[in-house]
């Protein structure tokens, strides 16, 4: 990393940037959250909990942190609850495991402060800072853009687009844009065969196993990055007399980092989950289902019962009630068995036929089942235009993108396919995927490796074009990073249409807008400080003002300096 | 450390002309022959040859002609096409072949290898690449969907093997002016009108384009003086000649089958004012508020390019999108809008009698849940099919070496998606479980082991019970076609049935079963012999066995 003192410079503006609005706009809640006291954070609008993934993963944190396990007690799995499957007698949330084991350490040493959640979200924060240094090496060392150019695609990255929402709670997404990053940087190094260059080939490999352990998909989306850095291992030397191929043996040999991370993590699987090749995402679903019984006079009028498509776990017994699932009939549930038991006895209450619901979620439950090919129209459609989650909604500027890979890859071609085969995987998996909305989310947050990539591209079409394009992409910017800013000061949990409309809820970027109006914020430092001097919506401009400022400062002050180019 | 491999030069070019030297025609006509049988061989095994209604309907218009109550080529009737049923004619003579299917097998497979064949020789004419020829008729013969339909006895690969013939030789006529490749042309364009209606378009769209190409306009007239300026002459008359040349022969199917519409049935528009018309049953779903393309161009547009998609394979799909678009933007390319446009053809067919509900698809995922299905006439996508096996070849012979393993390794993977179960091969899918499958009732069985002679009474425009397994010779049956029997029998069904089949709703249903005085006639010579929800047989009383 040849990294020049103007380049040292953006790198430290834009750490202190971004750490300054990433603290102004984290979520979260003072205290050291319990099992018994968590349940607080997810009630109720803009909670730094209020939502099933950041839920998950929470809680896998908090039983790594007090209770040295990665398997969830009743009390948390409940708090889980519905993204939460079992094996054997263990709980555990359907999200892959890497984010929880790496926000241990921010776990436990928020709790010294007494802001252990705060600590634990921050990690993202850090890490999307640290992808987007990554962002300004690329544009700035493969892309030779100028430096403004190379300052303002990280910016119209994380706040330019929905992307922030997620940097700032307990999602994977950032981690996926930091290794892919951090990886595709590493493999261009390494393709530069210096005398150094080879411990460069350490970086892709241990990218490519992080990212696995964070977010399954993963594998697939990084895949281009890896094929770019199998692909600088070789050399082609041809004349009139031989073809010569030549391969690095350094590319095994560094692989090294992928073994041992890969080799844990499959050793995870084996001891949680019964078996190296079975995934989290692959259990067997957790469900209560509500059911009013008929049979016999003595049982309330609703009970919770739970289904599942092999015996039922004891772990499974609610616990501190009067009834309790005895036993499924065979290994493929046809009858769930309800009986009242003691110590000694055992009642029989009814049985209950399951046969569809236990099928329908055999069916269901393997890595690829809800992807189809007939899916992706619909998917593309929600992720790319809609009104609920549309990238050209939510991050116009995109169209400008475009223009950025047409001219990027004359002379970057093997960059520019890699990184468009990061960008085609992404969304070739989401838009076939039975859920393109991500379930209730702001924006489109299945795309945020594709939004970040596409701002290299932005950039790299602004650093190409003159004054007016850099307007265009001022005004552009200004419209994204505005409802970027309220999603991120507010609320994630904006419901697909077909569950708003039955709730009467908004499903666009219009609800947030009425908590910003309301005075509604998840953010930390605004609920715990800023409140007591500011509105919200004072708060929200002084931060949106800020913000462009900097980006106007970068786009049309920084170009006629000297030194910024 | 490295590791090195060295090749000569020498031998590398050697091994490089080798391998070229097997993307040859022969190539093609093996490994599609190869593929065609290896494929009706497996779908014959599990029994799914058939498995559309509308293939055993083509089968028995076929059979009828030779092997009727009244045989003769009015058997063939006036709603689709005749060409493909006069194709299986000589097969369906055999029973075996009739029963089982084969004889449509034996005329798609025979479309499917001819059609690969003429997909390399347009590559090759257009692009003049041995290995892109190759590959684009790679992506033709190894689409699952094409596979499937090659096996059966539907009509899309009589009439894709019309539609590439005749494309290959207008292209050779616009790239060299010979008037033989013309007429060879417009003869396959006439094929084509007789085997499906898209090929009226697509003749349509052929004679469009030898106006745009000989077009004698010299400039846009600004004023009305300048109108005869504008206008050469010569290319007037030369237009008139070529125009008069194809439209002869291209449209001469069109006018035959009107001239055979109004001869036989008294109407020369029949295939589409009849009840047993595609427009009348499309009038059916749009009375139940289910033709969701019915004027809307933009989901007309999207239904059909989802359609195609599937029917492509999506990976080939959007790849042969972007050599299409590489390729019209090409200035290189000769008459490029023309060969687009012409290629194209079916997917401006489909969205316009979308558009116009002349068509119907429904399609998973797109069509409502709310709708009664959602799965039906997809395999119209595999008409793309020839267009992306022509622009994923063009885009192939732009690709550098590591462009070319690149599509390669894409094509493989779309194979990948089909084996994961991501992809299925939907016009497959819609034989075995979507609106256009036949329905195995248990009633076929039934007859099969109880038949034992005698003329059968069957509407099998209803085709709830299958003539193909029931056991029964078609010479037995009497339908619709079948004059004056049909006509007597409905008046009097003892005349001469022995077995009545009433399927719920049919015809038979609602004069002979429902009517309080024909049921009493009905009850009076026949025995109900067999009861289902959906189908009821009676037999004949008073005959003995054997007899008819």
């Amino acid at each position: 990393m040849n990294l020049n003192i103007k380049n040292l410079l953006a790198i430290i503006f834009l750490v202190f940037f971004a750490a300054t609005l990433y603290i102004l706009t984290l979520r979260g809640a003072p205290g050291n959250p319990d099992p018994l006291t968590i349940k607080s954070l997810m009630e109720g609008d803009t909670k730094p909990m209020e939502l099933s993934p950041e839920r998950g993963r929470f809680a896998h944190v908090m039983a790594l942190g007090d209770y040295g396990t990665y398997a969830l007690p009743q009390v948390l799995a409940d708090f889980v609850y519905p993204d939460v499957g079992f094996y054997q007698d263990r709980y555990y949330s359907f999200f892959a495991p890497g984010v929880s084991y790496m926000a241990v350490p921010f776990y436990n040493l928020g709790k010294l402060y007494d802001l252990s959640q705060v600590f634990t979200f921050a990690l993202v924060s850090l890490v999307s800072i640290g992808a987007m240094i990554f962002m300004f090496l690329i544009a700035r060392q493969i892309f030779k853009l100028s430096l403004w150019a190379s300052i303002f695609a990280p910016l119209i990255f994380a706040f330019g687009s929905s992307a922030w929402s997620y940097a700032i709670t307990l999602y994977q997404h950032h981690f996926a844009v930091f290794f892919f990053m951090a990886g595709f940087y590493a493999a261009w190094a390494y393709g530069k065969n210096t005398k150094w260059s080879w411990v460069w080939g350490f970086v892709p490999w241990i990218s490519y196993a992080a990212a696995f352990t964070v977010d399954y998909p993963n594998l697939l989306f990084l895949l281009p990055m890896m094929i770019y850095f199998f692909m600088q291992a070789w050399k082609l030397q041809k004349n009139n007399i031989f073809w010569r191929i030549s391969f690095r043996s350094s590319f095994i040999l560094v692989s090294i980092g992928f073994i041992i991370i890969t080799a844990w993590h499959l050793n995870f699987n084996a001891i949680n989950f019964g078996g190296w090749q079975k995934l989290s995402g692959t259990l067997t679903s957790y469900r209560k289902l509500e059911f009013t019984p008929v049979i016999n006079e003595h049982i309330a009028a609703t009970t919770t019962i739970y289904s599942t498509t092999t015996t039922i776990p004891n772990a499974m017994a609610p616990k501190g009630g009067t009834f309790t699932l005895v036993t499924a009939t065979s290994t493929t549930v046809t009858s769930i068995v309800i009986a009242t038991t003691t110590a000694t006895t055992t009642t029989f209450i009814t049985t209950i036929n399951v046969t569809n619901i236990a099928l329908k979620e055999e069916l269901q439950k393997n890595a690829i089942g809800y992807f189809l090919e007939t899916k992706f129209p619909f998917g593309a459609y929600i992720l790319l235009v809609s009104s609920e989650r549309g990238l050209f909604v939510f991050w116009p500027i995109i169209i400008f993108s475009f223009v950025g890979i047409y001219e990027a890859f004359k002379h970057h071609k093997a960059e520019v396919s890699a990184l468009i085969g990061g960008i085609s995987a992404n969304m070739f998996l989401y838009f076939s995927w039975g859920d393109p909305w991500g379930g209730w989310a702001f924006g489109p947050r299945y795309m945020i490796l594709s939004i970040a990539i596409l701002s290299l591209f932005v950039s790299y079409s602004m650093a190409r074009g003159g004054l007016q394009r850099r307007i265009e992409i001022f005004i552009l910017f200004a419209y994204s990073s505005f409802i970027s800013l309220i999603g991120a000061l507010t609320t994630n949990a904006i419901p697909p249409m077909a569950e708003a409309i039955p709730l009467a809820a908004d499903y666009t970027y219009f609800r947030n807008m009425s908590f910003f109006i309301e005075g509604k914020s998840g953010s930390f430092f605004y609920n715990a400080y800023a409140n007591v001097y500011l509105s919200l919506q004072e708060y929200g401009l002084i931060i949106y003002l800020s913000l462009l400022l900097v980006v106007a400062f970068v786009l049309f002050v920084m170009p006629k300096l000297k030194h910024a180019n | 450390m490295q590791i090195n491999f060295t090749i000569k030069t020498e031998k590398l070019k050697l091994f490089s002309s080798r391998v070229s030297g097997l993307f040859s025609e022969r190539s093609v006509l093996l490994i599609s022959f190869f593929l065609a049988i290896t494929s009706t061989t497996w779908f014959f095994i599990m029994d799914k040859i058939v498995a559309y209604g509308d293939a055993e309907s083509h089968l028995n218009i076929a059979k009828r002609v030779v092997d009727g109550l009244t045989p003769g080529f009015a058997q063939l009737g006036g709603i689709w096409l005749p060409l493909p049923h006069v194709f299986l004619i000589p097969f369906v003579k055999i029973d075996f072949l009739w029963r089982s299917g084969l004889a449509g097998s034996i005329v798609s497979g025979t479309a499917y290898i001819i059609s690969a064949l003429f997909i390399y020789k347009i590559i090759l004419l257009l692009f003049n690449n041995k290995t892109a020829a190759f590959m684009g008729a790679i992506v033709f013969v190894t689409n699952l969907n094409i596979l499937y339909l090659q096996a059966t006895p539907m009509t899309e690969l009589t009439l894709i093997v019309f539609f590439v013939i005749s494309t290959y030789y207008f292209l050779k006529f616009l790239n060299g002016s010979r008037i033989i490749d013309l007429i060879i042309a417009a003869f396959f364009g006439f094929c084509a009108t007789l085997s499906r209606y898209d090929g009226w378009f697509f003749v349509g769209i052929e004679i469009l384009i030898l106006m745009l190409v000989y077009n004698p306009i010299k400039k846009i007239p600004k004023s009305f003086s300048e109108l005869s300026k504008a206008w050469d002459i010569k290319k007037w008359h030369k237009m008139e000649g070529i125009l008069i040349l194809f439209t002869t022969l291209g449209f001469l199917g069109i006018v035959m089958w009107l001239g055979w519409d109004a001869l036989i049935l008294g109407d020369p528009f029949y295939f589409t004012h009849s009840e047993f018309s595609a427009k009348s049953q499309q009038q059916g779903w749009l009375a139940q508020g289910q033709l969701p393309t019915y004027h809307n161009l933009w989901l007309s547009f999207a239904y059909y390019f989802v359609t195609a998609m599937n029917g492509v394979g999506m990976l080939v799909y959007f790849i042969s999108l972007v050599g299409f678009v590489i390729y019209l933007k090409n200035r290189e390319n000769k008459n490029r809008f023309m060969v687009g446009l012409l290629l194209a053809n079916t997917f401006l067919f489909y969205v316009l009698t979308l558009f116009m509900g002349q068509s119907v698809i429904f399609i998973p995922h797109i069509t409502p849940l709310s709708f009664d299905w959602t799965l039906f006439n997809v395999r119209y996508g595999v008409m793309m099919v020839p267009f992306a096996a022509v622009f994923f070849g063009y885009l192939f012979s732009l690709s550098r070496l590591s462009g070319k393993f690149f599509m390669i390794l894409l094509l493989m993977f779309q194979f990948g998606l089909y084996a994961i179960g991501y992809s299925s091969p939907l016009s497959y899918e819609d034989g075995v479980r979507g609106l256009s499958s036949s329905k195995r009732v248990d009633a076929e069985k039934w007859l099969k082991i109880n038949y034992n002679g005698g003329l059968v009474l069957e509407d099998d425009f209803s085709r709830q019970l299958s003539i193909i397994r029931s056991g029964v010779p078609m010479q037995n049956v009497i339908y619709i076609g079948n004059k004056p029997y049909w006509e007597e029998s409905l008046k009097e069904p003892e005349k001469y049935a022995k077995w009545i089949i009433v399927q719920q709703n049919d015809t038979i249903d609602k004069r002979i079963y429902q009517p309080p005085a024909m049921n009493g006639r009905l009850f009076k010579y026949f025995k109900l012999a067999y009861t289902s929800p959906e189908i009821l047989i009676f037999e004949r009383n008073d005959l003995p066995a054997n007899s008819q």
